[in-house]
């Protein structure tokens, strides 16, 4: 129970936190409309309250929990596996969004797809580099691209096509 | 009855069947990727169906509405992401039916039960249409609001653990839709001056960031801790649900069919709200509420017959009044304008044979549609045995070309991204993701109509609660917040108890 | 409203995956003649707007010999969209599906340009909104409307798509010049008839084609249009100008824009591809459907329109006071 503890006061405290930047933002970002009942502020500036209520309600359950509430498993904390998951993932995200802006979708996505299998994933069989990321690609871009008219992105610097 | 058989006799034409083949097809692929939607799938077949015959128009474009709203049922039973906002309850119990090995089964009874849902939904329309548009015309911003709050207050019963946690995640949510243009004086709010910030999130960009996201980097931590769960090709077995399995749930079909119906009926709300006050209602109803979110059979039938029941009736207003209550709809008022087909009360007494074929062409769409998905139950199913990793990667690129595709703009894949990362981390802080796309789902409608409410009575709050409509609603949602509120109370208690003993 | 490309080629679809090999371009010859590749078609809005569109662009791909498509860059009210073609290559394959949406969004603050930063390439037709109420009111035109306003002390409520938008502006010169005072209700467009029916709203102006099957049923009327001239619409009505409210002339222009330096003979060919399309019986038959009226308008007469319909919109404005643009 310890974890689910620490875990709701840290959860708590940075939404909390959050909630308090997102109010202020509001009040000198956006403006009010004086006279009258609703205006642009208004949903976002409740939002924002409700989750600073909330989260504060959140930390206090916490702080004072004497006995464990929910039967609930602690989730186990981040190892650097986890690490390397959110790494690789957003890693490729990123990379692939350059890519499809400066080459387009059918390069962008071969070049993508084999150096993530091979570098993230350690593959090594050709088989598997070169024909999952030219098949998937060029799948989806029949498919997808010339079949369904469905726009994929264009490169910038070269484009296929 | 002559008018019936020669509206058959035209429903059954080659055209009519080879239209609604193919509208069935590219509505289920549209469908079944998460961003594309039936919407955009019918924008695109719109221009194809300019130059054929009424019939084989009006089958091309129901048969890829209705293709559209089962495909999302597909993605949600084998990857846990819906493939559109609608299919998001369908997740809940759907994906862990797929982990137990069911997935056949899962996507066999979502398949019927979208298809008993629309036909059902057709019946009440055929039955009802003038009082149900009748309906559909007394819902103004007021009752929509109350409906929304209605709709937010499952929250209650999707939150799992926490009902603090469950909330926090519906206002996260709801603020994240606040970025953006506001809906109403165009002010722009948190786009820091800049004109690509005004696009703001969509609400589709954002569920893919939210529901793919955080599975793929799971996926991907789970492969390099060698614990990865293979499906062995034996393991997945392709078989259909059974008569009996189906009969259990004849009450939960109607159930949510009539749901589906009613919040179809009301302009601008749709699919997912239905969806999940129908799963909600299941729960409720069920003898066994526990199961639900571990598999039970019953939470993925009441969101796909609630949701596909939305289609006729959201055709009610449509046909009746000449109204569409949705973009989808929308479309599909263009396609049958472009044709000469103006809906609407005279079009009943002009041309009954039209409405008689649309009717018959709606049915047709929901056969042809359940026997594409039951055949390909098979081909879906295999998809399973690919490596999670090797399917993880593929994920991601449909994930960018899924958000890409909704308003052609790299800025939302960015989006996606950015989302998704937030979403990995609320969902290690024990915030559940659901009740965060309701959020994202109903916040612009609660604020959209909450605030032209308020324009509308010219600031009196007396306006939400003038009409017993709105009433009706606010009192449901009220006792279900009440419900909940006591059952969490009986087992604080009870827990102390324990903990003293 | 989410929407993607559409292909203007009904052969697609049907192809199959051994037409689609064919479809790859081959590269061409450097000093081929315009256009040589797909020519691509932003839209800033889905509904009729869109469907317009891709009637458009139909039937130029049947006349300029290669395919026309529409890519939606829906958001920001249009400013998206507009903004994605000013920044793109000058070169004829990037051009706008255009509306005095330009002029709104400018003026609101949301465009850092205006429509001068494009260049005008045609006109293709405009559209005429009306403006209604409900048949029980028991106003059967204008000025019973204008009376029972007065009488009433009330402030009438009027159904617009959104503050802001065209058919706000165009409500309040009509409101202004009859002297009644109003509250104006944003809703999504569509929805105009339902609320009027429903009657949460006193008098909705919006496109006429929502309108014509419930003025056949005879639940609502149609009392003017904002147009100083009569046109054909899928209502008989007569101009809001005869009935009372002098002087009255707004109407929504559609055209097509192409970015700011594309070169003259390149905007000539899509200006002949155009006027071919929109003279076509086809095109008039899609416009009587939809409630849309084809016009056109040279890039010149309709660059001179543009400037004049934006001063206009930019004075109204003003005059509302949600000019932001006005130092």
């Amino acid at each position: 129970m310890a974890a689910d503890r620490a875990r709701d006061l840290l959860t708590g405290t940075l939404l909390f936190v959050i909630a308090l930047v997102w109010i202020g933002f509001i009040l000198t970002t956006i403006p009010d409309s004086p006279g009258s009942p609703s205006s642009a502020r208004t949903f976002p500036l409740a939002s924002g309250i409700a989750l600073a209520v909330l989260s504060a309600v959140l930390l206090a359950g916490a702080i004072f929990r004497t006995s464990p509430l929910q039967a609930k498993k602690a989730a186990p904390a981040l190892d650097a596996l986890d690490w390397r998951g959110i790494a690789a993932t957003f890693g490729f995200l990123a990379v692939y969004i350059l890519l499809l802006k400066l080459t387009g979708f059918l390069i962008g996505t071969v070049v993508a797809l084999a150096a993530f299998l091979y570098l993230m994933l350690g593959k090594r069989s050709p088989w598997l580099l070169i024909g999952y990321p030219v098949g998937f690609a060029v799948a989806v871009w029949l498919i997808l691209g010339k079949l369904l008219a469905v726009y994929l992105p264009q490169g910038e610097l070269i484009n296929l096509f | 009855m002559d008018i019936f058989l020669t509206a058959l006799a035209a429903s059954l034409s080659w055209q009519a069947l080879l239209g609604t083949f193919f509208g069935a097809l590219v509505g289920l692929i549209f469908g079944a990727i998460p961003g594309l939607t039936y919407s955009m799938a019918l924008a695109m077949v719109l221009p194809i169906t300019f130059s054929m015959s009424h019939t084989a128009a009006i089958a091309m474009l129901l048969g890829t509405y209705i293709g559209g709203m089962t495909g999302g049922a597909v993605s949600a039973i084998l990857i846990g992401v819906p493939g559109t906002p609608s299919a998001a309850a369908t997740v809940l119990d759907g994906e862990v039916m797929a982990k137990q090995g069911k997935a056949s089964i899962a996507i066999g009874i979502a398949t019927i039960a979208g298809c008993v849902g629309g036909i059902l939904s057709l019946i009440v329309m055929l039955v009802s249409v003038d009082a149900l548009a009748r309906v559909a015309i007394s819902f103004g911003p007021a009752e929509i609001t109350a409906l929304v709050v209605f709709g937010l207050s499952t929250i209650c019963g999707l939150a799992g653990g926490s009902l603090v946690k469950g909330l926090i995640g519906g206002v996260i949510g709801l603020m994240l839709m606040n970025i953006g243009q506001d809906p109403i004086d165009g002010v722009p709010r948190f786009t820091f001056g800049t004109t690509a910030m005004l696009q703001g999130v969509d609400l589709l960009v954002a569920m893919i960031g939210l529901f793919a996201v955080p599975h793929v980097v799971t996926v991907f931590a789970t492969y390099w801790r060698g614990k990865e769960m293979r499906i062995e090709a034996g393991n997945v077995r392709t078989e259909l649900p059974s008569w009996r399995l189906l009969l259990s749930q004849r009450w939960n079909f109607l159930r949510s069919a009539a749901i589906g119906t009613v919040v179809g009926a009301i302009p601008g709300t749709g699919g997912p709200i239905a969806a999940f006050l129908a799963y909600d209602q299941a729960k409720r109803w069920s003898k066994h509420p526990e199961t639900f979110g571990k598999g039970e059979v019953s939470g993925v039938v009441a969101p796909e017959a609630s949701n596909h029941a939305v289609t006729g009736g959201a055709m009610i207003p449509l046909i009746g009044l000449g109204i569409p209550g949705d973009p989808a709809t929308a479309i599909i008022l263009g396609g049958l304008l472009i044709h000469g087909i103006q809906p609407g009360p005279l079009l009943f007494m002009e041309k009954p044979d039209v409405i008689m074929s649309i009717y018959l062409l709606f049915v047709l769409a929901y056969v042809v549609t359940a026997l594409i998905q039951l055949f390909g139950v098979r081909a879906f199913v295999k998809a399973l045995r690919v490596p999670p990793h090797l399917m993880a990667v593929g994920i991601l690129v449909m994930c960018v070309i899924g958000s890409f595709a909704i308003r052609n703009s790299l800025f939302d894949v960015g989006v996606m991204g950015l989302v998704g990362f937030v979403a990995y981390w609320l969902i290690k802080g024990g915030i559940p993701a659901t009740p965060i796309l309701l959020g994202l789902v109903l916040g612009p409608t609660l604020e959209r109509e909450a605030r032209t409410a308020m324009i509308m009575s010219e600031g009196s709050p007396a306006v939400f609660v003038e009409s017993y409509t709105a009433l009706l609603f606010w009192a449901l949602a009220l006792v279900i917040l009440g419900s909940q509120l006591i059952t969490m109370m009986r087992s604080r208690n009870q827990g102390s108890k324990k903990a003293a003993a | 409203m989410r929407l993607t490309r559409t292909t203007a080629t009904t052969f697609r679809l049907f192809g199959a995956a051994a037409a689609a090999g064919l479809l790859l371009s081959l590269p061409s010859p450097a000093h081929a003649e315009f256009p040589e590749k797909t020519i691509e078609m932003t839209t800033l809005f889905g509904g009729p707007a869109q469907t317009i569109s891709q009637v458009l662009a139909d039937l130029m791909s049947k006349n300029i010999g290669q395919p026309v498509i529409t890519v939606s860059r829906p958001g920001g009210g249009g400013a998206i969209g507009y903004t994605f073609l000013q920044s793109a290559a000058p070169d004829g394959y990037s051009i706008v599906f255009s509306s005095n949406s330009i002029s709104t969004v400018y003026y609101q603050g949301n465009l850092p340009f205006n429509y001068s930063a494009l260049a005008p390439v045609a006109q293709i037709g405009m559209e005429v909104p009306v403006l209604a109420v409900r048949a029980d009111s028991g106003w059967k035109d204008l000025k019973a409307l204008q009376d029972a306003g007065k009488a009433s002390g009330k402030k009438l409520r009027v159904g617009v798509s959104g503050l802001g938008t065209f058919t706000h502006l165009a409500s309040a010169a009509l409101f202004n010049r009859l002297g009644l005072q109003v509250v104006y209700i944003p809703y999504g467009e569509g929805r105009a008839p339902a609320e009027l029916l429903g009657g949460r709203i006193d008098a909705a102006l919006q496109w006429a084609s929502q309108f014509a099957p419930h003025v056949k049923a005879g639940t609502i009327n149609v009392l003017c249009m904002t147009s100083k001239e009569k046109v054909d619409l899928p209502v008989d009505t007569v101009t809001c100008d005869s009935a009372g409210a002098k002087g009255l002339d707004l109407t929504i222009w559609r055209g097509i824009h192409a970015p700011k330096d594309t070169p003259p003979a390149v905007i000539a060919k899509l200006e002949a591809s155009i006027k071919q399309a929109v003279e076509s019986p086809d095109f008039k038959k899609a416009g009587d459907n939809l409630g849309f009226s084809p016009l056109f308008k040279s890039a010149k007469d309709f660059g001179a329109m543009v400037a004049e319909n934006d001063k206009e919109i930019g004075e109204l404005m003003t005059e509302l006071g949600i000019n932001k643009k006005k130092k």
